[in-house]
């Protein structure tokens, strides 16, 4: 049976992936400016998962598990202490009756909502006022589900270092009140320029690592090619350049060189 | 019955995300393996803590307070043909590098 593989799975995938997801829902629903509180939300559902799985086993849909607990632990935090006066996001309004506020919630879990938030997450941290270097670490954080140790291994550099990058970059989604959003048409192929530019970066760096060492090399390959495939599952941001860098990374994982 | 006491529930090695997910890895194959086996039934993780009502007077504290390393994280309901089959299943338990502890208990039958 396909589930005995499922578990081992689990081991370095789901618990990322779905990270990744959650992440970029929580904080499509709180607000760019609660990046943090999101990450929390994902840390807590993640450390209930382990505890519970542990003695009761691996549900049998474990991404709906986990969506769950996250979804309650955003509304909690939503309506303790009537903290929707305070969200920022496109959908706060849905927030200010409790009748609307679970289904709009809801609503952004399913699957074809979670993959745009994901593109809009990719486009918030590919903003250009951010800086490109703390733009891949922030992807890598938020949308890989990478710790900032794991990045810190895949730059050869400190924890330090990319954690100043990855809190400089939280630092301008605030401060410049960058939204969760799809840019519009107008600027739409200068700012997929840029996701694709980090998207690259990030598939060399598991392409070509400066030092040969473990998977973790391959998992950012596989991340760039995952997130790139996002892209062109819309039909707005499915441009030739998407498709030529997909061809691209393709072509050289296809290859290796020897 | 097994009771897990202790063990990766309060291993400071825990406190790191990375080492905790790796170890639980263990847990949820090992839970996996014995469901494909047909033995386990049921299990439940328990809250570290809760009430304890004792005495005549029903009295009601906060508790229970025992030694770190003898709190129950959880139990496992497993079928077995007897005791020294539960005994060896417990042994594939992935927290005595911890220094965990497994009680082994036979659920009393009718």
């Amino acid at each position: 049976m396909a589930r005995s593989e499922n578990v081992q799975q689990l081991a370095g995938h789901l618990f990322r992936h779905e990270a990744g997801k959650m992440a970029a829902v929580l904080t499509r629903i709180l607000g760019s400016d609660r990046l943090e509180v999101a990450e929390d939300i994902v840390q807590d559902t993640l450390m209930k998962a382990m505890e519970t799985w542990r003695f009761k086993g691996v549900p049998e849909n474990p991404s709906a598990w986990l969506y769950a607990v996250a979804k309650n632990k955003a509304l909690d935090f939503i309506r303790s202490r009537q903290r929707h006066e305070q969200i920022h996001s496109e959908i706060a309004k849905a927030f200010h009756s409790e009748w609307s506020l679970p289904s709009s919630v809801n609503q952004l879990f399913l699957e074809s909502e979670i993959e745009d938030s994901q593109l809009r997450m990719m486009f918030a941290a590919c903003h250009p006022s951010i800086q490109e270097e703390s733009q891949i670490a922030l992807i890598l954080k938020i949308l890989g589900g990478l710790s900032v140790r794991e990045i810190a291994n895949a730059f050869l550099t400190n924890e330090e270092t990319i954690q100043k990058r990855i809190v400089r970059a939280k630092e301008k989604l605030r401060d410049e009140k960058i939204s969760l959003e799809i840019p519009l048409p107008q600027s739409l192929s200068s700012r997929i320029d840029a996701v694709l530019k980090v998207l690259y970066l990030l598939f060399n760096e598991g392409y070509h690592p400066s030092q040969s060492d473990q998977l973790l090399r391959e998992d950012l390959c596989e991340d760039a090619m995952r997130l790139t495939y996002l892209l062109i599952q819309n039909s707005v941001t499915r441009q030739p350049k998407v498709l030529a860098l997909m061809s691209l990374m393709c072509l050289q994982v296809w290859c290796p060189e020897k | 019955m097994l009771i897990f006491h202790g063990g990766s529930d309060i291993a400071p090695e825990m406190r790191e995300p990375e080492a905790m997910q790796a170890h639980m890895q263990k847990w949820f194959a090992w839970v996996e393996k014995l469901r494909k086996e047909g033995r386990y039934l049921s299990g439940e993780p328990l809250q570290p803590t809760g009430k304890m009502v004792s005495g005549k007077k029903k009295l009601v504290t906060d508790g229970p307070f025992v030694e770190e390393k003898e709190l129950v994280g959880g139990f496992f309901i497993i079928e077995a043909k007897d005791i020294n089959e539960a005994t060896e299943i417990a042994k594939d338990c992935p927290d005595f590098i911890y220094d965990g502890k497994v009680q082994v208990r036979p659920i009393q039958k009718m």
